[in-house]
């Protein structure tokens, strides 16, 4: 109706608004990261855990059977959790393969299916009558009751759907395709939730309730006009370390009256989250990270990956992925990835430490002068640290002397304004663009243990550049914390402060959310702010492991090294096998080949004369 | 508006604006050295003798949180523009980075530019000094300039009530000298 009224010329001006709106979206977002859907993820997902037979058979069309799961999780020799991880994202992709054949009746919903729902839910009791257009119905539900119920079997525990409260209850009918449980969640969300409604998606290891960090305020008392001092939200008791326990559900914030909205606090919130950090890593007999061969790492990277996904998906918690964008800013030094640096750095070696050198003099000038008041909070001089970055900027590779005779006459204050900046502008950030989510997301793990364990795990995965800039910046600020008499910098100062360089903000709220045109809703802000205080709250934590995020956890070393010796028996019985099959083939050449190895292992030779040519 | 007044304060890092509000709401100094990233607090006031409520935000002066403050921008009245005379990395960084800021984003906003921590000038030499701080409050078109000292609760109430007769009288700019430091109690 609403498009009939529409004259030629508003739909111009649609146009071209819509135009408009594209560019400067394309401007803002120039870094703006493709989102995969839950299959490419449990693709990938296999892919990465070394199971790349798996995802292989997907893409040919066949279904992948448990015997060549368990076969493929024996071989990499996996835990019982790690291989439920395994099996759930092979049912995904099985699930979607079977949807593929028969996409008809699966995809689309009836209308009287809808009207069905509609009666059920509002009146509950009313029987429904049995006309035959119901009752064809019956065997799609039976159909969707088993396949739900195969599901729940074999997977981990089932997702938490009546948590929200307010599902239709006939909510079994409702196929896995049907994007109705994103309807229970509020639109505020971060792009998230699309690709659980899509096509084909196993809802497992999901929570809704985690996604919308919504702050939920404790008023000092019911009259709205009292004065509402932080000191009485600080002095009530907070002991419990759940992160979710402040956080009240998006509906409670649509209910409230936009004058209560008006108290926004972060450090309200970031108060709150101050949970008692007493667990740690225990340090003996573990192996550094930078102690391990590229051979070994080969081994632990697929258990690595399958580990942390096994945890999140044992709380539940849903992880988007992006991919790295592959534009390019063109610069020199700011803008550009750290691997680049690194390889910029290659002809003129001076370690193999695999820090850009850009970070490492910074950081080097920054640690002479740790004692200096107020390091990273106060700012540099906005004119001056243009100058320096400029300088850096042109200079670094053409004239180091000077580049470093500037940098030792720079004050400590620019100096951080620099770091700060390159860390900012960084197009892949310090935790990469496929990690970032999963860091994010570790605030969502109730257990501190578990949070620790997985940050952990996370800070292994990083690239090798990525890993040691990460480390040598965390060694940074563990040294600022440690000089806290002189520099009056504690750990939720450094935090708060670092976190944005960590967790860019850009990255955090997805495309359309920032729109300067429409007056911002406090909802936004909410956002934006709780956001701050979980990013400040994650980093508080890695401040406070610090050194230990680099030790392998001895149970994945211990498969590592299984694995890996595996791997090598395997290896070596292939080219045995490989031998024979020569011989087989080619006599003549074999002949050859013989004679070289009779010379060489006389052994070997023995056995392959015994077998019958 | 809706009878609320909205005062934000902005400034560098390390200025001393957690330490001015919470100066004047609980009327004591507050020796804690904690960064700030988005606060803000009620109070109830009265004006001609009807009660009006008052809002007042704490933000970060850190640009890593430019984002999060700027959201706080679009539904001020009166913005209280902080640098301290012991630093003048801060006083600079007023000219160039926050009355340009605050004019890009809301242009025509009223500023009350704040001078804190003056009872460091008695103890450091170089501070920046009243004239000097007069000739920006011209130079950014600030609607008052006040020097306050929060560790001696001097001049932080007359900060906010400045702010407060800016915000209910868009039209009347208040001529009258600020009250001086030399003159107040010692």
């Amino acid at each position: 109706m609403d498009a009939m009224e529409v004259s030629p010329r508003d739909s111009l001006k649609l146009y071209f608004s819509e135009v408009k709106d594209s560019n400067e979206a394309n401007l803002d977002y120039d870094e703006e990261h493709v989102l995969l859907d839950e299959v490419e993820l449990a693709a990938d997902f296999l892919q990465k855990a070394g199971l790349s037979d798996l995802p292989k058979l997907y893409h040919q069309g066949k279904e992948i059977s448990d015997s060549i799961v368990n076969d493929s999780i024996r071989q990499i020799h996996l835990t019982e959790k790690q291989a439920q991880t395994v099996r759930s994202r092979v049912r995904t992709l099985n699930k979607t393969l079977r949807n593929h054949r028969q996409p008809r009746r699966k995809q689309r919903q009836d209308i009287r299916d809808v009207t069905w729902n509609l009666e059920t839910s509002s009146t509950g009791s009313r029987s429904r009558s049995a006309t035959p257009d119901s009752l064809d119905f019956t065997p799609v539900i039976n159909e969707d009751l088993t396949t739900s119920d195969e599901d729940q079997q074999l997977s981990l525990p089932s997702f938490p759907l009546d948590s929200t409260g307010n599902l239709p209850k006939g909510k079994l009918k409702w196929t896995s395709s049907e994007p109705i449980p994103s309807k229970v969640l509020s639109r505020q969300d971060r792009g998230d939730v699309a690709h659980l409604g899509s096509d084909n998606v196993v809802l497992k290891g999901y929570h809704p309730l985690n996604e919308y960090p919504t702050l939920k305020r404790e008023r000092s008392g019911s009259d709205p006009s009292t004065d509402v001092h932080l000191k009485a939200i600080s002095t009530q008791p907070f002991i419990s370390s759940d992160f979710h326990g402040i956080f009240g559900n998006a509906s409670n914030l649509d209910g409230t009256s936009s004058m209560e909205n008006d108290i926004l606090s972060f450090e309200g919130l970031a108060r709150r989250n101050e949970a008692p950090v007493n667990c740690t890593l225990q340090l003996e007999n573990l192996v550094n990270i930078d102690s391990l061969t590229d051979g070994e790492y080969q081994y632990l990277k697929p258990l690595l990956w399958v580990e942390v996904t096994a945890i999140f998906d044992q709380h539940k918690i849903a992880v988007v992925k992006r991919k790295a964008s592959s534009k390019h800013k063109r610069g020199n030094v700011f803008g550009v990835n750290l691997s680049t640096l690194v390889m910029r750095d290659m002809p003129i070696p001076t370690d193999n430490s695999m820090v850009p050198q850009v970070y490492q003099s910074v950081i080097r000038q920054l640690n002479d002068r740790i004692k200096e008041d107020g390091i990273l909070r106060i700012a540099g001089q906005k004119h001056k640290l243009e100058v320096l970055c400029h300088e850096v900027e042109m200079k670094f590779y053409n004239n180091r002397r000077h580049v470093e005779t500037v940098l030792t006459e720079a004050s400590v204050h620019d100096l951080t304004g620099v770091l700060k900046k390159l860390l900012r502008e960084l197009p892949d950030p310090v935790f990469t663009m496929e990690l970032f989510d999963m860091f994010y997301k570790c605030h969502s793990i109730p257990d501190l243990m578990d949070k620790i364990r997985a940050l952990n795990i996370l800070v292994l995965m990083l690239p090798v550049e990525h890993r040691n800039t990460f480390r040598i910046l965390l060694q940074f600020f563990v040294n600022v914390i440690k000089n806290e008499k002189y520099n009056r910098m504690n750990l939720h100062n450094v935090a708060m402060i670092s976190a944005p360089s960590f967790f860019p903000l850009r990255f955090l709220t997805p495309k359309g959310n920032r729109d300067d045109k429409q007056p911002l809703s406090r909802d936004q802000i909410l956002k934006e702010v709780s956001d701050a205080a979980v990013c400040c709250g994650i980093m508080e934590l890695i401040l406070h492991t610090g050194d230990a995020l680099w030790m392998i956890p001895a149970e994945l070393a211990n498969q590592a090294q299984e694995s890996q010796k595996r791997a090598q028996d395997r290896k070596e019985s292939g080219k045995e096998k490989k031998a024979v099959r020569v011989k087989y083939s080619c006599p003549s050449w074999c002949c050859v080949m013989l004679g070289v190895l009779r010379r060489n292992c006389k052994g070997v030779v023995h056995s392959m004369n015994q077998v019958p040519c | 508006m809706d009878g609320i007044i909205r005062i934000t304060v902005v400034g560098d890092g390390n200025t001393g604006k957690t330490c001015m509000l919470y100066a004047y709401k609980d009327k004591k100094y507050n020796d804690h050295h904690s960064s700030t990233v988005f606060d803000s607090y009620s109070m109830s006031i009265e004006i001609d003798g009807k009660p009006r409520r008052m809002i007042l935000t704490d933000t970060a002066g850190q640009e890593e949180y430019d984002r999060i403050r700027i959201l706080a921008y679009k539904e001020c009245d009166v913005f209280v523009l902080c640098y301290s005379v012991d630093c003048r990395i801060s006083f600079l960084n007023v000219r160039n980075k926050w009355a340009r800021e605050l004019m890009k984003i809301k242009p025509n906003c009223r500023i009350i530019l704040a001078a804190t921590k003056s009872d460091l000038r008695k103890i450091y030499n170089g501070c920046v000094s009243t004239s000097e701080g007069l000739r920006l409050k011209k130079e950014i078109r600030a609607n008052d300039f006040v020097e306050c000292s929060s560790k001696l609760l001097l001049n932080v109430d007359i900060v906010f009530q400045k702010a407060v007769i800016a915000a209910i009288h868009p039209h009347f700019v208040k001529k009258t000298k600020p009250k001086k430091e030399e003159c107040a109690i010692l």
